[in-house]
């Protein structure tokens, strides 16, 4: 039976989404298959390009994990991450995908119950909106993120 | 391209540091954190604008509830800051330009005479302090009002003998708090105490009007209760209270909040001899000047700094630059005092080394790409980016004089490697030196 | 600086719709400078591009270059050598870049992928305006080094109309009024009196753009 197991980019600022993804990890919390994290200093290293090259390359949703506001450790990299997310999601609707793919979450270093429920609440809504259209479109059959269930 | 291009980016990864520090504020913080340092061997030079040291201290000499106490305790470190060989005093004297990054900052001070003179810190306080202003408006002029500070030199220079207020025996004190300064919990304390002498020691009627009960600061809830047990009466207002005068005495009537039921609350009426209100504190109007000229970020009110909790209260946005004390925000005496020790603890720990190791992340500008745009000096949050001209200005790598660079550069030892700049660069002509570049590469290209 | 701004990319993909493989070049100058061209909008604009092509079913190659100008005739013929086998160029550059770079490629379409909006300066990051219309024959001297030209509604040359009101124009109200703003600079600078000399009315035909395109001639550096 064929899955579908939507491939999550999350981009995770070092000062509150890599701790918190550490402490998901030591309490040992299930995150979603098929996960990609790529840490960065601060989210305000996340360029728009990253977001929209994620999906270019076939993630079926990209999420910033940032410091929540006037908690930036560098002031205003969570502010200028957020800007550049919504010029993002501005452009994805003007071709025609769909802007609810990326996405930034607010969070602490002690988030650790946040960071997973965040990640599966994704990965549900990602379910709900489908695979990435790109990657239907070489092969309807073969979708690069769906596998076989045992 | 051009082939003698020099590439500025294989700078210096560590930069020294001298045991040199400057202060800009003679008031309690300044003096306090001068005193430290001075004790440490590090050389301090201590700038105030004003003739004299002290700042605001000289307006509050109960804060350790002994009133010579406390004069004893500032004076004593003035007369240390006089004698340490460590201490250069400048009064009289403002900072006017700073120019460089932490390891290289170039202070002009401007004294009396006019004379500007160049200084050369490895780190640099501002402990510029607040002003307050006596605000009377809406009170009748009848000699019945006072200030904190007049309730407080009032009651340090009377003896055992009586209260008096304009040659009038002092029976009944009402003070009135919250009708500024939100979040100072310093005028709370102060009355607390105030109060606290005039019941046990004048045996005065005291009232004391507040919005809010401010109890949050050591000893604030024990204060409070001592002063209820001593008979001191707590009123609660919502509106601003009607003032007016009946006889030589000063009335102030307010709701009695105590009923729920708004229509049915019962006015109260309060006679006393003396009306005492809180000055009102507010930022030191040069504080944006300083700002602009220290490249530090305004807060909220005209103050120092955002209120972001990772900065710890003396970290400003620039390495190397402290904010301690009022200029921050107003706070109670003993925790000026912590924080005065914070920051000089934080700047000796800076020093011992002697040396700056630059951080694994330091950005980096490739001067052919970049466009002169001015984005990232204006984005960078450290203010670590400059637009150069000439490479000479690079105090740490030796060049061919006139080398030119002409384009924004990033000083290795201001960056804190967030990246900010990396993704705002139009031209993408910076780079993160020592980022994994692997992982972003997928993304990137 | 000249200010442009990017095309709405359903404008952009209307003009590609023909072609299956392009150049998308960039410009390091101007519209770098204004965010609009640069090499982070050429990878930006790439990427969207192609998706948008994708999603059709009718992929889009594309190769990203950002030179340092596009507006000297080496600058273009340079570029016109990486455009070899390509069906068009995209481009990013100001119309004097699209123009320059489409006289060196006579076989292949250039398309432009901004318009170029103004001559402006930054009010503040991330917001440009209008100062400058080149109307070839500046009379900043003598308004206090604010130009009526550009920043007039009414292009009014001397003294404002009756609707400026508290320093505001009366067709747009976020507009300051140019004159207002005259009045005060040349208070400031002492010379006030400036105002009472006529300035009369633009001779458009010989001054300006009414008689075709303008060029200047230097025989002194004429090789």
């Amino acid at each position: 039976m064929l899955v579908f197991i939507p491939k999550i980019v999350a981009f995770c600022c070092e000062q509150s989404g890599v701790p918190a993804a550490e402490m998901a990890e030591t309490l040992k919390l299930s995150v979603p298959a098929n996960l990609e994290i790529v840490p960065v200093p601060c989210a305000g290293r996340t360029e728009t390009l990253f977001l929209l090259k994620a999906l270019e390359r076939g993630a079926d949703g990209v999420i910033v994990f940032a410091c929540h506001e006037e908690n930036c450790q560098y002031l205003i990299g969570n502010m200028r991450a957020k800007s550049r997310l919504l010029y993002a999601q501005n452009l994805l609707q003007k071709i025609g995908l769909e802007k609810e793919r990326l996405e930034i979450c607010n969070i602490a270093t002690n988030s650790g119950v946040k960071f997973a429920e965040t990640l599966k609440d994704k990965a549900i809504r990602l379910k709900e909106l489908g695979p990435n259209p790109l990657t239907r479109i070489n092969d309807p059959l073969a979708h690069a993120n769906v596998g076989i269930k045992e | 391209m051009v082939q003698s291009m020099p590439d500025l980016n294989k700078v210096a990864q560590s930069i020294p540091l001298k045991r040199e520090v400057l202060v800009l504020g003679g008031g309690v913080s300044g003096i306090t954190i001068a005193d430290i340092l001075a004790r440490s061997g590090i050389h301090v030079t201590l700038v105030e604008k004003r003739k004299n040291l002290g700042g605001l201290s000289k307006q509050f000499c109960l804060f350790s509830n002994r009133p010579g106490d406390s004069d004893n305790r500032i004076s004593g470190k003035m007369a240390r800051l006089s004698e340490s060989p460590h201490i250069t005093l400048i009064t009289g004297a403002e900072l006017v330009g700073m120019e460089g990054h932490f390891g290289s900052f170039q202070a002009k001070i401007r004294k009396e005479s006019g004379e500007t003179i160049l200084l050369f810190p490895s780190a640099v306080v501002v402990a510029t302090g607040y002003i307050t202003r006596r605000d009377a408006k809406g009170i009748p002029d009848s000699g019945c009002l006072a200030f904190l500070s007049d309730m407080e030199r009032l009651i340090a220079e009377t003896g055992e003998s009586g209260l008096l207020w304009n040659g009038k025996p002092l029976n009944t004190v009402t003070f009135v708090l919250d009708q500024a300064n939100d979040d100072i919990k310093l005028d709370t304390s102060t009355v607390f105490k105030q109060s606290l002498v005039l019941r046990q020691k004048y045996n005065c009627q005291v009232y004391v009007l507040c919005k809010d009960l401010k109890v949050s600061f050591t000893s604030g809830e024990r204060l409070y209760r001592k002063a209820r047990e001593a008979g001191v009466l707590f009123f609660k207002y919502e509106e601003t209270p009607e003032y007016s005068l009946v006889g030589d005495r000063i009335c102030v009537a307010l709701p009695d909040n105590t009923n729920l039921k708004k229509e049915e609350q019962e006015k109260i009426t309060l006679l006393s001899d003396l009306l005492v209100l809180p000055e009102v504190c507010l930022p030191d109007p040069e504080a944006e000047q300083l700002c602009r000229i220290l490249r530090l970020r305004m807060g909220k009110g005209g103050r120092f700094m955002d209120d972001n909790p990772q900065f710890l209260r003396i970290r400003s946005n620039r390495r190397g630059v402290f904010v301690a004390g009022a200029c921050r925000f107003p706070q109670l005496p003993a925790e000026t005092l912590k924080e005065a020790e914070a920051a000089a603890q934080e700047i000796t720990a800076l020093l011992a080394p002697g040396v700056y190791e630059c951080g694994p992340l330091v950005a980096e500008v490739n001067a052919d790409k970049c466009a002169l745009c001015y984005t990232c000096p204006r984005l960078c949050p450290h203010s670590a980016i400059g637009i150069e001209r000439y490479a000479g200005k690079n105090v740490y790598y030796v060049l061919g004089n006139g080398d030119r660079w002409n384009a924004a550069r990033v000083e290795p030892a201001a960056c804190y490697g967030c990246g900010i700049c990396v993704a705002e660069c139009p031209a993408r002509a910076i780079s993160l030196r020592g980022e994994d570049a692997l992982s972003l590469d997928a993304y990137a290209k | 600086m000249i200010k442009a701004e990017q095309k709405p990319i359903e404008e952009i993909l209307t003009y590609l719709d023909p072609y299956k493989k392009i150049l998308l070049s960039g410009c390091g100058a101007c519209v770098t400078v204004c965010h609009a061209g640069g090499e982070k909008e050429v990878s930006l604009l790439a990427s969207s591009l192609k998706m948008a092509r994708n999603l059709t079913g009718k992929p889009l190659e594309i190769q990203e270059i950002t030179p340092a100008r596009q507006c000297e005739p080496e600058f273009a013929e340079e570029l016109a050598e990486k455009a070899e086998g390509v069906e068009a160029v995209l481009s990013l550059s100001c119309g004097v870049g699209v123009q320059t770079l489409a006289r060196s490629l006579t076989k292949t379409p250039v398309i432009p992928g901004v318009n170029t909006v103004f001559m402006g300066e930054t009010v503040s990051h991330g917001v440009w305006e209008e100062r400058c219309q080149a109307c070839g024959n500046c009379l900043l001297e003598r308004t206090g080094g604010v130009c009526p030209i550009a920043r007039c509604s009414k292009q009014l040359l001397n003294g404002p109309c009756g609707g400026s009101s508290k320093g505001k124009c009366e067709i747009r109200q976020e507009t300051d009024c140019a004159w207002q703003l005259i009045y005060d600079r040349l208070k400031s600078l002492g010379q006030l009196d400036k105002l009472r000399e006529v300035i009369p009315a633009k001779n458009w035909g010989t001054e300006s753009r009414d008689k075709g395109p303008r060029r200047i001639v230097r025989e002194d550096l004429k090789i």
